[in-house]
């Protein structure tokens, strides 16, 4: 199976308070922020990796897992950490970041969907810097392929996915035939989450994302990583989505202590009134 | 973090090596080190994922199963390790004392022990040298080597020395009639020929002393030239100042990430206690001394990778800074946190023993003073 991942890379989520707005209110200040990779990417491209192994050899890779970013230059140290846990080849998209909107980059995945001709398409379910959960389902639309969201389970099936989504009160189970795009969840990474159908159905997974021994950190840098224009992939690159004005959310005013009980069941429910 | 003009290639593995160690720690957790500190126990189960994900061989030629990966990359390792809680003396051991062997060893001498040593199934921890009466003093020693016929009986004498009980291949300096020689012993062969006992020393180190009598051994056990034994342990010593210079920054950065933590979150008298001036200032002074001492540390990596001569100089210098930065840190985290910095549950009194191990640089400010500044040989 050839699976095609775009990724992302965000402001360090664990240090959200470092990000700040330009004083003219504009633009996200990016200098001198920590950049990680999107976490839900990061579990697509280990979703990627699973499914195209059979887990007791995650060194052999059946198939080829194909990274994509959207981005400037530094944004290869992503890619890279990819080809680092065990991705076979990397794509950058020259672009920079308020260049881009979800639509823009649907489209030019579209294009590149129809040069890469990967069997699967897998996302993250949204970024954590816009969290505008977009990209998945437009590419799916535009492509006019099944799609499937929020993915906690897949299990390879012939030629679909079995593909389990959590949602309130249950779990939706989906059959998507191939070609398809699907977007994960956190869960995709739980140990018993994803088979290929060269993994056996007793193989447990360490839980989370793999990470790279040094050995192929080290050979990661001679992995082929190509880089293309925006303009190549899309020819219409004027945004839909407009960011008028950003603004940092308001402090949150302090928490109150409370002597007893019973305050605290007046307070919720004569001020807090959620009692 | 971000090592100083680094290229983006280089920078991006760096961060690689820097995510994959945080990974591998956080496997084990924190408290798997509080454990071991506990109990003296070797870090087994973790040397073992160390080992799984190829890092034991960051400094062995890929011909003999290493990855080459070099020293920025094994100081990285050292450093994440230690800024995490955990104790990076096992894996710095295992990594950097078989250079020795890589430099100066036989082609037999190393097939025999590199490909384990990469992948773990043989343990290097252990250079044999200091002596009951000599101490820092290396050119006299007591122990010694004499030839009988094509073997040579050694009989030493050894204080202080690590790892001892767990280690499969040692190094040991005796003198000959040549001077100063290296061997380097098989423990599962030798190990009837050794008394080893336990020095209880501040914090996990495994340190022993060590008897060697009447051991005969075949003249293909000894490593290197007779007569030069300091100096092939002495070309070593820039990676090994490098290695441990990282271990104290990331000792450091663990003191002073634990203290800025603790100073923007505990309140008492009804503010924070980082907004006082006495928690305040030393956090700020302490963290220009840590990246002080980073700068140096990365100018020395460099000169080492660049066969410069003056690697030796700022490899002493960037030990010298960083292990007093990680000194000061510890102090720093101390006051920060009052009475709970001597609590095992904070780990900081865990760590500032291990810190303690870093603090003797009488040896090296005299290699500064004579090297570097043409003063008189103290040493
Ligand atoms: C945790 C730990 C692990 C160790 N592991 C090993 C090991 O694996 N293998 C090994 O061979 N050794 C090991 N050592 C020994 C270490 O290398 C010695 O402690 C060191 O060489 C000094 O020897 P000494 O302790 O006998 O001190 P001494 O030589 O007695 O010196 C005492 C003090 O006086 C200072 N001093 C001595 N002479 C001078 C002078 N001329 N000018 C200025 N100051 C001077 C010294 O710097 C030192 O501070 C270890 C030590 C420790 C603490």
């Amino acid at each position: 199976m050839k699976v095609l991942v775009p990724l992302k890379r965000v402001a360090d989520p664990d240090n959200a308070n470092k990000v700040k707005v330009t004083a003219d209110g504009k633009k996200v200040e990016t200098t001198g922020l920590e950049w990680k990779p999107n976490p839900f990417d990061e579990y697509a491209v280990e979703t990627a990796l699973r499914l195209t192994e059979d887990g007791t050899k995650p060194k052999t890779r059946a198939g080829e897992v194909v990274v994509v970013t959207f981005g400037p230059k530094e944004c290869e140290i992503t890619l890279r950490a990819m080809l680092a846990t065990g991705a076979d080849r990397a794509i950058r998209v020259e672009a920079e970041d308020d260049q881009l909107d979800g639509w823009l980059v649907a489209r030019a995945l579209k294009k590149l969907v129809e040069q890469e001709k990967p069997d699967l398409v897998l996302l993250g379910k949204q970024a954590v810097d816009g969290d505008t959960n977009q990209v998945g389902q437009i590419l799916a639309e535009l492509l006019g392929w099944p799609m499937a969201t929020s993915a906690a389970m897949i299990k390879e099936d012939g030629e679909a996915l079995l593909v389990g989504r959590e949602v309130d009160g249950g779990v939706i189970n989906l059959k998507v035939r191939l070609p398809a795009v699907v977007t994960v969840d956190l869960r995709i990474v739980a140990p018993a989450s994803v088979y290929s159908k060269l993994t056996k159905a007793d193989f447990k997974y360490n839980e989370g994302v793999r990470f790279a021994p040094l050995p192929a950190i080290m050979q990661a840098k001679k992995k082929p990583m190509a880089v293309l224009k925006l303009a190549d992939l899309a020819t219409d690159t004027a945004l839909r989505i407009q960011y008028p004005r950003f603004e940092p959310p308001k402090g949150r005013a302090a928490g109150k202590k409370v002597k007893d009980v019973a305050e605290l069941v007046d307070k919720l429910k004569n001020e807090a009134k959620v009692l | 973090m971000t090592e100083p003009n680094e290229d983006s290639g280089r920078q991006a593995e760096l961060d690689q090596v820097r995510t994959s160690v945080r990974a591998i720690c956080n496997k084990h957790g924190i408290d798997y080190w509080r454990q071991t500190d506990a109990t003296h126990a070797y870090p087994e189960a973790f040397m073992d994922t160390m080992g799984e994900a190829g890092y034991l061989g960051a400094l062995i030629p890929g011909a003999y199963g290493g990855t080459d990966a070099g020293p920025a990359v094994a100081s990285v390792v050292v450093e994440e390790i230690n800024r995490f809680g955990g104790d990076a003396a096992v894996i710095n051991a295992q990594m950097a004392i078989c250079g020795t062997l890589t430099r100066h060893g036989t082609e037999a001498q190393k097939l025999r022990w590199l490909p384990g040593v990469a992948t773990g199934a043989s343990r290097f921890l252990t250079v044999a040298a200091t002596e009951p009466d000599s101490g820092a003093d290396m050119s006299k020693l007591a122990s010694s080597a004499r030839r009988d016929g094509d073997d040579w009986i050694i009989d030493a004498r050894k204080i202080l020395i690590s790892l001892a009980e767990y280690t499969h291949a040692m190094i040991v300096l005796v003198k000959t009639s040549e001077g100063p020689t290296l061997f380097l012993l098989d423990m599962d062969e030798v190990r009837p020929h050794l008394e080893i006992r336990p020095i209880d020393l501040i914090s996990n180190r495994h340190t022993t002393t060590l008897f060697i009598d009447d051991l005969r051994v075949p003249d293909s056990m000894r490593l290197g030239a007779p007569g030069a034994g300091l100096r092939c342990l002495m070309d070593g010593f820039p990676v090994r100042r490098v290695l441990a210079a990282a271990e104290s920054i990331g000792n450091a950065r663990f003191f002073f990430e634990r203290s800025l933590d603790h100073a923007t979150t505990r309140r008492t008298f009804g503010r924070l206690i980082g907004q006082n001036q006495g928690v305040q200032y030393p956090i700020a002074s302490v963290y220009g001394k840590i990246e002080a001492a980073d700068l140096m540390r990365w100018d020395a990596v460099r000169r080492i990778e660049k066969g410069a001569s003056e690697a030796g100089g700022r490899s002493a210098l960037a030990k010298i800074l960083a292990s007093e930065a990680a000194w000061e840190a510890s102090r720093v985290a101390l006051t920060t946190f009052g009475g709970w910095g001597l609590a095992g549950e904070y780990h900081v009194e865990r760590k500032l023993r291990d810190a303690t191990v870093f603090v003797f640089n009488n040896m090296l400010l005299s290699y500064v003073a004579e090297r570097m500044l043409g003063m008189p040989k103290a040493f």
